[in-house]
């Protein structure tokens, strides 16, 4: 599989009064053409950083120190704004947040906003643009017609979709598009994840907390610790023997139907102002060896995945 | 309107500590250039907490779950039926007033979702701690030293953060203290709305075994709301699904979670993930039509009827009522 989208050495730091906030610490991350990419880790661990600076969104105080992101074999960190806004952004790359319902004007339509999406970027638009998008993500057409204040969350977040889509992108980002809703329209959005790669070939890199859900939708899992990934896979091989002893914490942690109690992982993430050359996860590693504490891992070829622990 | 059962009611008679009795809570909205819509958040819900057990209420958004939190400890008044205290003698919450009202207050108890904007960030944590146990009348010094010693043990906090400012916490942290401050009054009922959706899931096991021990250990009753079955599962006794203001099924959790009845759980269990890569290439069915129903919508019959793959010509004339499927387990269904 030749890579759509590829982070290479990636290094995003944070300026603070206590120095630099190294939240993304040399990462390379790849998403395949009709791949879907699943990034996960607990808050503060770099994911939303990492998929930031992938899109080339990073602001201040934050800013892009190293490595390169390469989209079709060009790097875009290079490109100009002006080209970059009217050749990449959204037409090549979209993206999906959390809160992205919410980022619907409530004085227009949906219709008018996703037309006005088109239009601002030189295409043609129009009522059976617009009906065509809303149909690919499963919504009536007199949904157009509505404002944002008469959706459900769910219609919302599905038709934020289909604005994200309406220039054809070959990769979306997807961060935490389901965290704040109900189970059964989480589902319905997760199939519809699935459909569009199939249908579309559409690429995605999706970033959640939330295992369980990873496991069902990707085919690439990458587990991210303090700015650096830890465990990368196939989602196969990851979700039936996770390898480091993070990602089987994490799994632990998760509670799905299956689990007759969750266990916590102890303990606290490092500092990130101060570079450590020993392994992050070990002061909460219940398998914390010396070397652990002396030599930072890199990441490993084991059994079909890519493992940064001792252990290995 | 018909009555349902009290549900539970078989074995409920000893040792409750909460009877919600036939509640209804109704809000309005518009009214000014508009017509009035009327809410039915909670409409007809009878159950009772038994003393030290953990009751999840799960539903979606809308179905009513935290209104009926709110009106079983008293924060919200009910438009008809009642809510009583039941732990020593009978009192009712809805229309308690000045000292009765606040010594039952202490015993009624409520953890926010959200430990960010629930705690005052620019207060010290014993301040936090200190401030409601002298607003309760506690006002000696070693007292308030040692409950909030004993809290901070129970919650698993070293004793020395209490010095720390609470913007310094994290939000485990902050959640615990979140908790510690519900018990230092050792409540017969907290509310729990919520408690760990916000929180990274390597501390959810901890918030949880914390609640679940103080049922076990201290005889505190849990209302638990939550929207994930998964964690329902994990840590309730029994499991009440409410749909619409009212409980479709409530039971032993293993036995709703295990063998559902109603067809919302059902739905609820189908979209409930679990660690599963080999289903990654496939759809997942989840049998149940449309998304997320509207509070103001009031379907006759059965509420959930429009939604639900079985609906028969019954369904749409008469509303079911609660009726024991199986020892402890009750469905409001025309299936059963």
């Amino acid at each position: 599989m030749t890579a759509l989208l590829e982070a290479k050495g990636l290094k995003v730091y944070y300026s603070s009064p206590r120095g630099d906030i190294r939240a993304v610490e040399d990462v390379n991350l790849e998403v395949g053409e009709h791949e879907i990419v699943g990034l996960a880790g607990e808050s503060g661990s770099g994911k939303s950083t990492l998929a930031l600076g992938m899109m080339r969104l990073i602001t201040t105080p934050g800013r892009v120190t190293g490595g390169e992101v390469n989209f079709e074999g060009r790097n875009i960190l290079t490109i100009p704004n002006e080209e970059f806004r009217k050749d990449y952004r959204w037409s090549k790359m979209a993206m999906v947040f959390q809160g992205s319902m919410n980022g619907f004007t409530p004085v227009f339509t949906v219709g008018d906003q996703i037309d006005e999406v088109m239009k601002i970027h030189g295409r043609e638009g129009g009522k059976t643009a617009v009906r065509k998008l809303l149909e690919m993500v499963d919504l009536d057409e007199s949904i157009g017609r509505r404002y944002p204040h008469e959706l459900s969350g769910g219609q919302k977040q599905r038709a934020f979709i289909a604005m994200a889509l309406a220039l054809e992108p070959k990769m979306l980002f997807a961060d935490e598009p389901t965290t704040a809703l109900d189970v059964i329209t989480q589902v319905n959005i997760v199939n519809l994840l699935k459909r569009l790669r199939r249908e579309m070939g559409i690429s995605i890199l999706l970033i959640t907390h939330d295992l369980a859900l990873l496991s069902e939708l990707v085919d690439t899992a990458y587990i991210m610790y303090s700015g650096r990934i830890v465990e990368q896979g196939p989602s196969k091989i990851m979700f039936t023997n996770p390898k480091h002893p993070y990602t089987q914490g994490l799994l632990a942690a998760t509670p799905t139907l299956r689990s007759t109690t969750i266990q916590g992982i102890p303990g606290f993430m490092p500092d990130l102002a101060n570079p450590l050359n020993m392994c992050s996860f070990s002061p909460r590693c219940p398998y914390v060896m010396d070397r652990c504490k002396t030599e930072r891992p890199e990441l490993k070829r084991t059994d079909g995945e890519d493992v940064a622990c001792w252990l290995y | 309107m018909e009555k349902t059962l009290p549900a539970g009611s078989t074995e409920a008679q000893t040792d409750g500590v909460l009877r919600i009795d036939d509640l209804r809570v109704f809000f309005t909205k518009g009214g000014f250039l508009d017509k009035v819509t009327v809410v039915k958040a909670v409409d007809g819900v009878s159950l009772r907490v038994r003393r030290g057990e953990i009751l999840a209420l799960v539903g979606e958004s809308g179905s009513g779950k935290t209104t009926l939190g709110k009106a079983a400890i008293g924060l919200t008044r009910p438009t008809s039926g009642a809510v009583y205290l039941t732990d020593d003698g009978e009192e009712n919450v809805g229309t308690a007033k000045g000292g009765q009202w606040k010594r039952m207050r202490k015993k009624l108890q409520i953890i926010f979702q959200d430990p960010f904007s629930s705690i005052d960030p620019n207060m010290r944590v014993y301040d936090a701690l200190r401030i409601p146990l002298m607003a309760q009348g506690i006002k000696s010094k070693e007292e308030i030293h040692a409950k909030i010693e004993d809290v901070m043990k129970r919650v698993g906090l070293r004793s020395q953060i209490v010095n720390n400012y609470v913007f310094q916490l994290s939000g485990g942290q902050r959640q615990r203290i979140g908790i510690a401050r519900v018990l230092l009054f050792d409540p017969v009922l907290v509310v729990a709305d919520e408690p760990v959706s916000m929180l990274d899931a390597s501390l959810k096991g901890d918030i949880l075994h914390i609640i679940g021990n103080e049922s076990k250990a201290n005889k505190v009753a849990f209302l638990f709301i939550t929207h994930d079955m998964a964690v329902a599962k994990v840590v309730a006794d029994r499991i009440a699904v409410m749909y619409l203001g009212k409980i479709a099924e409530i039971g032993p959790a293993e036995s709703v979670i295990l063998e559902p009845l109603h067809p919302y759980t059902k739905a609820m269990l189908q979209a409930s993930p679990v660690i599963d890569p080999s289903v990654k290439d496939e759809i997942i069915k989840v049998n149940i039509i449309g998304e997320l129903a509207q509070s103001t919508s009031h379907p006759t019959g059965c509420k959930f009827h429009p939604r639900c793959p079985y609906a028969m010509d019954v369904c749409k004339q008469k509303e079911p009522l609660l009726q024991e499927v199986k020892p402890g387990h009750f469905v409001a269904c025309w299936l059963y």
